[in-house]
């Protein structure tokens, strides 16, 4: 464990040659190996893009994810019978949720909500395998046997009875139950089509369990390929063989960078060509890069300040609407989300069907909030404690801004940022007075943007995190969710719009847009609502 | 049997009670931190139905000893669990992960031992004079800068404006295939495949949070090799062996050198053990997938299994890496065997 030095005079200098001739030629086949052997990491290669995101995809099989991650690559690498179309948002072109053919050409909705799709014909999986009736009806029996991640969705409306197939090119899906929104499950990644013959070689289904091997391998008919799949990197390749013609971009990486910090960082180098995980804070910063524009487009998310009214004083609806006359949204969504929040007076979004300004009364008017506070018997205010998640720029805003606003009628709040583990599980327990949170619409419907949120049935950990309990809302809910005309279900949806208002259930604040930074020379990369992007659409200069 | 043999026995044998310990403490520690991971596992819209089957299908309303012993048969089996978030096998992923921080582990300590202990001499024989004052104060800012910090202030330094670093996103560079997996290090692996364009990428791609991660390491044992040598060099029998005439090489390379040792061998050992905790945050700052970066993105989301299974294996590596430093402390100093 110890080192002697020596040697004679003579002996130790031909040594100190030796180390040093060896260190230069180490040193020099270092930097020539540097300059042949490795790749120009400043700008991305040709027509391949390079995408930053923050966490590993939970898995690649369409019937089981259920993260953004792995959307991603459902939507790169399968299909499902209905596509996304496109609309216009201030002056720029963005994803819209009406549906347009995809994997079926056409479609006829029937007065009972079944609906008869036409499909595409000529279409093959990857391997050659060919797409017909069966691969759909396999992969929709796939996910009604399989129940996980997002199927909720599906096999809440469609059992394996409702599946028929008329012909090689043609298929009737019944609804188990009249649900509104039917045909628009088939745009969602759940109904992704899968190739059956690859499926049963690995694994086939098994009910109420995850296919192992499908979660890093994949078989679809998308515009890309499964070329690579690790655990930094991920990388898809253009299907030569995809019906819609080759993509402009062919390949995508998809690098894995946990820290935002970096990934800016790496946007601003052009070492990457979209960072999808920057923090909104950042924008400002992010805008002002040489090379870089911001595409941000509306969501069919809500955000708001929950009201438990499990906890006192929150039962009182004085206190509720006291608080809502004293909180001024407009300041808290203009300050907090950093220019992406669209203000809404409602549970829901306003792009969501049956949208109604509910909430648009409770102006900001502190002789009203005084007068509630009064009226309640808390003229002289109370202290209660306000959560939200650590880390998320916004909720910290937030909490700030509103701590002020509230000492104006002498709330005074304590703020508790919390991990979100921990706050997912505490606000469902009923434990949490006040708090800032969210609730991304997945299907973009007023049902799914309602029924979990303010039914009775869904109270505490189900959704319900207000402890909201009124039979006329669970009621119509209830009804509005299976009601197939649209005038009577907006009628319905409009009356729970009202009554939550009525009952301030909770303070909407702001629609959070979709923002996603990248590189100047990537063109016609469109945000959709519900989170999805299609990489097949997009082009790069 | 000699007395180093009786020695690594009993060593052993106190070894199992500690991961004992520590598997009993993960388990209770996982199970006291509030959440629900069945609610994580099931998603924003809960079924009530679908939550009662699944907490019951991953064992969460069982009483709480009847869960550690189906822990403790799994642990049997050499089964860390099934991660529902990433859908695979814990095992699958702690074999895929693990590599990567050890290499970061090893590189950083590879760095940072032989500079600690040239810096630590250094630092001593050259006491109080500016070589020295300059050794402590770098000491002094490698103990108190944060690790995150020093990383974020390296990729600036010499990604961002020098240009001379890799883009900070993981072992190998967009466009180079990763070598043959063996043991699933890149730069051992490449070098047994023979792939030296892997192995200078992989290389140059590791110096960086290699670096960043040695500067408490190097810090901390320079210090320690510091004042232990410099206690030895104020004994009587090094002033003896000055006073005899031996030269001076001799006398701090054979004498000093040994006896000041055996603190910076622990140290060192602490340290490694540490390190392998320690990397979560270089991970994440460099995008390298390995066993820091997946415990934290399993705590986010609760996955029991796989948390335990991290905290499990970082436990054992710690006592193991003691286990090390008293060996070779008992192999430095016979002193110490029994």
């Amino acid at each position: 464990m110890y080192f002697s030095i020596g040697f004679a005079m003579e002996k130790k200098q031909k040594y100190l040659i030796s180390i040093i001739i060896v260190l230069v030629m180490v040193i020099a086949g270092i930097a020539v190996g540097f300059h042949y052997l490795t790749p120009n990491q400043s700008t991305p290669k040709g027509n391949t893009i390079i995408i930053a995101s923050s966490a590993t995809p939970s898995s690649l099989d369409p019937a089981v994810a259920f993260d953004t991650n792995s959307v991603f690559f459902d939507d790169q690498m399968y299909q499902s019978l209905l596509g996304y179309g496109n609309t216009t948002y201030n002056g720029q072109t963005v994803g819209s949720l009406s549906p347009v053919p995809e994997l079926a050409t056409s479609w006829t909705v029937n007065p009972n909500g079944s609906v008869l799709f036409n499909l595409r014909q000529g279409v093959t999986f990857w391997n050659g395998d060919q797409f017909n009736s069966s691969a759909v009806q396999f992969s929709l029996d796939r996910v009604i046997q399989m129940k996980q991640g997002g199927d909720f969705h599906v096999y809440e409306f469609l059992n394996e009875s409702g599946i028929h197939i008329l012909g090689k090119y043609q298929i009737l899906l019944v609804p188990s139950a009249p649900y509104p929104w039917f045909l628009n499950l088939f745009q969602l990644w759940v109904t992704d089509i899968v190739d059956p013959s690859f499926v049963n070689a690995h694994g086939g289904i098994t009910n109420d369990s995850v296919n192992t091997y499908m979660a890093d391998h994949a078989m679809g008919t998308g515009p890309y390929t499964l070329n690579q799949y690790g655990t930094t990197q991920i990388t898809l390749t253009a299907n030569p063989n995809y019906w819609g013609g080759a993509p402009n971009i062919t390949n995508i990486v998809y690098e894995i960078v946990p820290n935002p910090a970096t990934q800016q960082t790496l946007l601003e180098k052009g070492s990457v060509n979209v960072a999808l995980n920057i923090p909104l804070n950042e924008m400002n910063t992010v805008k002002n890069y040489s090379d870089v524009k911001i595409k941000a487009g509306p969501t069919s998310s809500e955000y708001y300040i929950g009201l438990d009214q499990n906890v006192t004083p929150f039962n009182n609806l004085d206190v509720r609407k006291a608080i809502e006359y004293a909180v001024n949204t407009t300041n808290l969504t203009q300050y907090s989300t950093f220019g992406y929040g669209i203000g809404i007076k409602s549970v829901i979004a306003p792009n969501i069907e049956s949208y109604i300004p509910a909430f648009e009364n409770y102006t900001t008017n502190l002789t009203m909030a005084e007068h509630y506070m009064k009226l309640a018997g808390k003229q002289t205010g109370f202290t209660t404690t306000f959560y939200y998640i650590s880390g998320d720029p916004i909720g910290s805003a937030i909490a700030t801004i509103l701590q002020e606003e509230l000492a104006k009628i002498n709330i005074s709040l304590t703020l508790t940022p919390v991990e979100s583990a921990t706050f997912d599980f505490q606000v469902g327990a009923g434990t949490y007075p006040m708090f800032y949170d969210g609730w991304v619409n997945l299907l973009a419907t007023p049902d799914d943007g309602m029924r979990p949120l303010f039914n009775a049935a869904n109270l505490g950990p189900y959704g319900n995190f207000a402890y909201f309990n009124n039979t006329t809302v669970s009621k119509d809910l209830i009804s509005a969710s299976k009601q197939l005309n649209l005038t009577s279900r907006d009628a319905l949806y409009h009356q729970v719009q009202n009554i939550l208002a009525s009952q301030a259930v909770e303070v909407p604040l702001f629609n959070l847009e979709n923002v996603i930074p990248m590189t100047d020379n990537i063109h016609n990369l469109y945000i959709y609502p519900t989170f999805d992007i299609f990489i097949d659409q997009a082009s790069m200069s | 049997m000699n007395s180093f043999q009786k020695f690594i026995i009993y060593r052993v044998l106190t070894l199992i009670p500690t991961i004992f310990g520590v598997i009993i403490i993960t388990f209770l520690l996982s199970r006291v931190v509030p959440g629900n991971p069945a609610l994580i596992l099931i998603g924003p819209e809960v079924n009530k139905q679908e939550l009662l089957v699944l907490e019951n299908e991953l064992g969460l309303n069982k009483p709480l000893w009847v869960q550690f012993f189906i822990y403790l048969n799994q642990l049997a089996h050499f089964n860390l669990g099934y991660s529902y978030i990433l859908a695979q096998p814990v095992n699958y992923e702690i074999s895929q992960r693990f590599p990567v921080s050890f290499e970061l582990a090893i590189a950083s300590l590879v760095i940072a031992i032989p500079v600690a202990i040239l810096s630590g001499i250094y630092a001593a024989l050259r006491a109080n004079k500016s070589g020295d004052h300059a050794t402590r104060v770098f000491s002094l800012l490698g103990i108190s800068m944060p690790v995150f910090w020093v990383d974020i202030v390296l990729i600036l330094v010499f990604y961002t404006y020098l240009g001379i670093a890799p883009a900070p996103y993981g072992q190998i560079s967009i466009g180079m295939t990763p070598p043959v997996r063996i043991t699933g290090m890149y730069i051992l692996d490449s070098l047994l495949t023979f792939n030296f364009a892997d192995f200078l990428n992989t290389s140059w791609h590791i110096i960086l949070p290699a670096v960043g991660l040695s500067l408490a390491g190097i810090a901390t044992i320079s210090r320690v090799v510091r004042s232990s040598m410099l206690d030895v060099l104020n004994r009587d029998f090094m002033r003896t062996a000055f006073a005899i005439g031996l030269p001076r090489k001799v006398i701090i390379n054979k004498y000093a050198l040994r006896n000041a040792m055996l603190p910076a061998i622990t140290v060192a050992a602490i340290q490694a053990g540490a390190l392998m905790s320690g990397v979560v945050l270089t991970e994440t700052v460099f995008s390298w997938q390995g066993l820091g970066l997946y415990a934290v993105q399993a705590i986010d989301q609760l996955d029991y299994p796989s948390v335990m299974a991290v905290v499990l294996i970082s436990g054992i590596l710690f006592a193991f890496f003691n286990f090390v430093a008293d060996l070779l402390y008992a192999y430095v100093d016979p002193r110490v065997r029994l």
